[in-house]
């Protein structure tokens, strides 16, 4: 027994693993510690807490986005009753999960485990998925379900299991419509299935779902509910949402500002009586944040280099039909690529106002093509990485007080917000100064 | 093999500085504005020892003298005090303090000597940074140097039971 164990300890993957595990293990404790913390609402989360509460009262929901966020933030209060605690349980679950599934994606695009475990381990230690494990928000369970859609979809052998990735893209669309940009994703996985046609075919599922769960809402907020009314909701939120083009609030930024990023989400702010404060900051790990906008540059450049030699060798036909048969890590990297812009082609094309937590459920599969990256690179300089991912870890450590919520000093938070226009992201200072 | 031996004492360094930088910046900090709970140890002879010199005024309230201890200000409210974690404080007012009075109107009349040192916590608000201050722990002494002082004006204060 010993002698396995100290055999398994001169693995060339256990330091590694080991590395990782802690950093999960980090990762989950940062968000469960003081989940109950505030016990008032903070941030966004009155906009789909009190709205949760007002399906569980049988009544009209006012929020501007399809009802399963808001069910599935219910479901707890329904359980355990009105508390903190039970308003973050579903997006606290959902956030863990989140962390399996880069782990997952990242094995699936690297095709070595221990992509899995720095995937996982890089998600875990991220503050931008952290902070919307903490709080009553939809955008972290959103980005749950558009991963869990996409693994789903790649995973599936065959037409009925990839029925399983459409329900669950209706499900994530049934959170926030924004998720039917990944629609293009799964039909291209979809095609290159062995059955394309009946695997595409499935797809029709997601609408299916999306107005199940809709009508659920409605029926729920004793409300007309159907198809016809679920059409009508989803054109008046349409309208709504399209009209929202005023640029005024002073946390908006956009597409293109989100790679640094600018303007970081403040969310709490509690003074103590020693002069401490609990800060919750939604900017992420900034080393996995540019970390990201690295490895897209290295992904795309890769596809393009893979493009430009297949072009040479006038081969482009057979190239490009293994690139859509999603085989060798080149055409994998070129799906995940298109599934991190999936999300970001709306802010693209469009006047809408928008935040920079529009950016996650494209970050979540940018963390996955680092995990990849990494994992390419352990293969080669295996030291030299292994050390890089501990920086990263290192990193994680460094900005886990503002993530967690643990008592830090004003000049400790300020030591951590690196740019002056972090301020207000770190909770240093108000939006609306100055 | 020596490799993997190198991975893990990496390893070893990572876990041991990680709760370095995850508790950096945690200790209890001043800055203007802050509410903090402070702890002073005093003794009611200190009523008359403690003084400051400063030739401006903060926020309405200034030392008991100028000039370097040279002039008197008679309407001079600020009190130097060290506390339990050795940061120089001055505090408008801390004798008049309710709780602090009493103790101090308890020991008058008996010796200096005989007095008992207490403990006061207070609620303080941080109010600014103070720079040119001169105090002194014992009357008729000379003054330190000027030095930095935190400006800190008590919401409440009680004395801890000894």
């Amino acid at each position: 027994m010993r002698r396995k164990f100290l055999q398994s300890l001169r693995a060339p993957d256990a330091p590694l693993i080991t590395a990782a595990i802690v950093m999960i293990v980090f990762g989950i404790g940062l968000r469960a510690q003081r989940l109950a913390f505030p016990r008032g609402l903070t941030w966004d989360e009155h906009h789909f807490v009190l709205n949760a509460k007002t399906y569980l009262a049988h009544q009209p929901d006012l929020n501007d986005h399809p009802p399963l966020g808001k069910l599935l933030i219910a479901l707890p209060i329904h359980l355990l009753g009105d508390t903190s605690l039970a308003w973050r349980l579903a997006p606290f679950l959902l956030g863990c999960v989140n962390i399996v599934l880069v782990g997952l994606i990242a094995a699936w695009v690297a095709e070595r485990r221990t992509a899995f475990w720095v995937g996982a381990a890089l998600a875990a230690v991220d503050g931008f998925l952290i902070a919307y494990s903490r709080s009553a928000l939809l955008d972290g369970m959103l980005a749950c379900l558009c991963m869990a859609a996409v693994l789903t979809a790649l995973r599936a052998r065959s037409w009925p299991s990839f029925a399983l990735a459409s329900l669950l893209l209706g499900s994530a669309c049934a959170i926030k419509y924004s998720a039917v940009v990944f629609v293009p994703v799964l039909l291209w996985v979809a095609l290159s299935k062995p059955s394309a046609l009946a695997t595409a075919a499935t797809l029709v599922l997601s609408p299916a779902a999306y107005t199940g769960w809709f009508s659920l809402g409605l029926w729920m907020a004793k409300q007309p509910f159907g198809p016809s009314a679920v059409v009508a909701e989803t054109k008046r939120l349409y309208l709504h949402h399209a009209s929202l083009t005023h640029w005024k609030h002073p946390l908006l930024s956009h597409w293109y500002e989100w790679f640094l990023p600018t303007r970081p989400i403040p969310m709490r702010n509690d003074p103590l009586s020693d002069g401490r404060m609990r800060v919750l900051t939604a900017m992420g790990n900034p080393l996995v944040w540019w970390l990201v906008n690295l490895a897209l540059l290295f992904a795309i450049g890769s596809v393009v280099v893979a493009l430009v030699l297949a072009l040479r060798r006038r081969a482009l036909g057979p190239a490009t039909r293994r690139a859509l048969a999603l085989a060798g890590p080149t055409a994998r990297r070129s799906l995940i690529v298109a599934a991190w812009c999936a999300p970001i082609v709306p802010w693209w094309v469009s006047a809408r106002d928008s935040y920079v937590y529009h950016y996650l459920p494209a970050y979540a599969f940018g963390v996955v093509l680092v995990a990849a990256l990494f994992a390419d690179a352990l293969r080669r300089f295996r030291t030299a990485a292994f050390v890089a991912l501990l920086v990263v870890g290192q990193v994680g450590f460094y900005y886990s007080p503002v993530w967690g919520q643990n008592p830090i000093s004003r000049e400790g938070v300020e030591q951590r917000a690196l740019w002056r226009r972090w301020h207000v992201g770190f909770t240093l200072r108000s939006p609306f100064d100055p | 093999m020596q490799t993997t031996a190198a991975r893990w004492g990496a390893l070893a360094i990572w876990l041991a500085t990680a709760p370095l930088l995850a508790f950096s910046g945690s200790s209890p900090s001043f800055h203007p504005g802050a509410i903090v709970d402070v702890d002073i140890s005093l003794v009611s002879s200190d009523a008359q020892d403690l003084s400051c010199s400063w030739d401006r005024s903060a926020w309405g309230h200034t030392c008991g003298h100028r000039d370097g201890g040279r002039t008197v200000q008679a309407h001079g409210t600020l009190v130097p005090t060290v506390t339990a974690d050795r940061k120089t404080l001055v505090v408008p007012g801390l004798f008049r303090e309710p709780q602090v009075a009493a103790r101090v109107a308890a020991d008058a009349g008996r010796e200096r000597d005989a007095q008992q040192r207490f403990v006061v916590r207070c609620r303080v608000r941080v109010l600014q940074q103070l720079s040119g201050v001169q105090v002194r722990f014992a009357a008729g002494a000379a003054f330190e140097p000027p030095s930095k002082q935190w400006l800190v004006a008590p919401l409440a204060c009680q004395v801890l039971p000894g």
